[in-house]
């Protein structure tokens, strides 16, 4: 962890412009690279709500939850200096970022999550609290979640759920076809098509650079 | 006209074990038994690490699909707090009095990457250089010396069978693919076929299937791959096994995206 800041503190880009809430990722993330954290705040009221959502969806706990969004955008900070927008944006670094520490926590607790079927009230009067993002923002987002899930939409529901079933609860092909009591060979040949249908079905550079 | 690949058959084995485990190791739930072996082959294989950047990309799209939720508002100044601590720290060994302590820094999962480094990224592209002229894919040497990132393009083939799976992989503009199959009938003869924009079909290979119905080969055509509409492998019942359209490959590009830490 040390060395990490280390590195951001030696390597790090310096930036030539004042930062606003109009700034790029890019502008912002060499800002946090500088020690600025100011940088982060915007950063953070811009992504805490799909990085947070995402893992809430994960987990299915609000608490744990909360404490992966702080280490994901710890570790952005730590790591700003090594972040290129040339190889994908910021929120797709961040939400890998989420996706591989929520498996590691979905690992060690050795359980599984449940189903965050819908926001507790009390997240949702949380929210009336926090800064909310720009409304361009938002609107990327949405359109990115509307065309995501007509993709998805277009997916067998059986493909659709073995995806689902790996992806945000952790499990492994073989643990999905335990608990489906499905073959293993066609949770894999399910779960192959239904990824291969969704690459087709989504312009994945548009939306990326979106 | 069909030959097999040049490669020791380890590097076989492990293309063929690697592209069957592809789209767990996109989805991040490789077993852990398997991961060793495939992070390794990624490190070597230019073929296999192409097509995980490419489920990546996609896989990357699922987060955006969740209904939207934010953090209660002690979320931000907690780690505000934090981050203070650490701009204003950086060398300690314990957290700062009064910062949450969380749980330590978690190592990458089990069942996701990292999957190279610089030095194995460094080795993988003087091996994929190597591996791919042998292929007849490039000709080795080009102007600046440097592997052409992606010329080559790799495609799913579609299965009519359930366990069955294949790719190929090729320059568009060459007339060499690379076949990539597994869970074939090794008791059925399997031969590859391509189908023109006039409609000609053109049997170019037989493919020779291992007693595990794994099969990796190059095939040679008469013409660009990428200028067929399908190329398909048909058993010798007639049935078609897998097929694919290679006029996809002129137009899919190697997408974007930050490797994951």
């Amino acid at each position: 962890m040390h060395r990490d800041l280390d590195r951001v503190t030696q390597n790090s880009i310096q930036p030539t412009t004042s930062i606003s809430i109009d700034s790029t990722d890019a502008d912002l993330m060499a800002h946090m690279a500088a020690g600025n954290t100011a940088a982060m705040e915007l950063l953070y009221d811009r992504y805490n709500r799909p990085v947070y959502s995402f893992a809430y969806r994960m987990l299915g706990d609000r608490e744990h939850a909360e404490e992966l969004l702080q280490e994901v955008f710890l570790r952005a900070w730590r790591r700003s200096s090594r972040f290129s927008d040339t190889r994908g944006s910021l929120i797709s670094w961040l939400l890998s970022i989420t996706h591989n520490m929520a498996i590691d926590e979905l690992r060690k607790q050795q359980r599984r999550p449940r189903k965050a079927e819908s926001a507790e009230p009390d997240v949702l009067l949380g929210t009336l609290h926090d800064t909310a993002p720009s409304v361009e923002t938002q609107a990327i987002l949405a359109d990115r979640q509307r065309m995501v899930r007509a993709a998805l939409a277009e997916l067998p529901e059986n493909q659709r759920l073995v995806l689902e079933m790996g992806y945000f609860n952790g499990l492994t092909q073989r643990e999905i076809s335990e608990t489906l009591d499905v073959p293993l060979g066609t949770i894999k040949t399910r779960m192959r098509l239904g990824l291969r249908k969704l690459q087709d079905a989504v312009d994945i550079e548009a939306l990326d650079h979106a | 006209m069909n030959h097999t690949a040049p490669h020791n058959q380890s590097m076989q084995d492990d293309c063929l074990f690697c592209m069957e485990h592809l789209t767990e190791a996109a989805l991040g739930i490789l077993e852990p038994e398997d991961r060793p072996r495939i992070e390794h082959h990624l490190a070597d294989c230019n073929v296999c690490r192409t097509e995980l950047h490419e489920l990546d990309a996609t896989v990357n799209l699922l987060p955006h699909a969740v209904d939207q939720v934010g953090p209660r508002s002690g979320a931000r100044q907690s780690l505000l707090a934090r981050m203070q601590a650490e701009r204003d720290q950086p060398i300690r060994s314990q957290p700062a009095a009064g910062v949450p302590r969380t749980r330590p820094q978690s190592r990458p999962a089990p069942g996701r990457r990292p999957l190279w480094t610089m030095g194995s990224v460094f080795a993988a592209l003087s091996i994929a250089l190597v591996a791919i002229a042998a292929w007849n894919l490039l000709p080795i040497g080009t102007s600046d010396g440097s592997l052409p990132q992606g010329q080559i393009r790799v495609l799913a083939m579609e299965s009519s069978s359930e366990g069955t799976g294949g790719h190929i992989g090729a320059d568009p503009e060459q007339k060499d693919g690379m076949v990539i199959a597994w869970n074939l009938d090794p008791t059925q003869k399997h031969e590859v076929w391509c189908v023109n924009r006039d409609g000609v079909k053109t049997m170019v290979g037989e493919l020779d299937v291992a007693q595990s119905g794994s099969v990796m080969q190059t095939v040679s055509f008469p013409e660009a791959v990428g200028a067929y509409d399908q190329i398909y492998v048909a058993r010798n019942d007639g049935t078609e096994e897998l097929t694919v359209a290679p006029n996809k490959l002129r137009n899919s590009d190697i997408p974007s995206g930050t490797p994951p830490d």
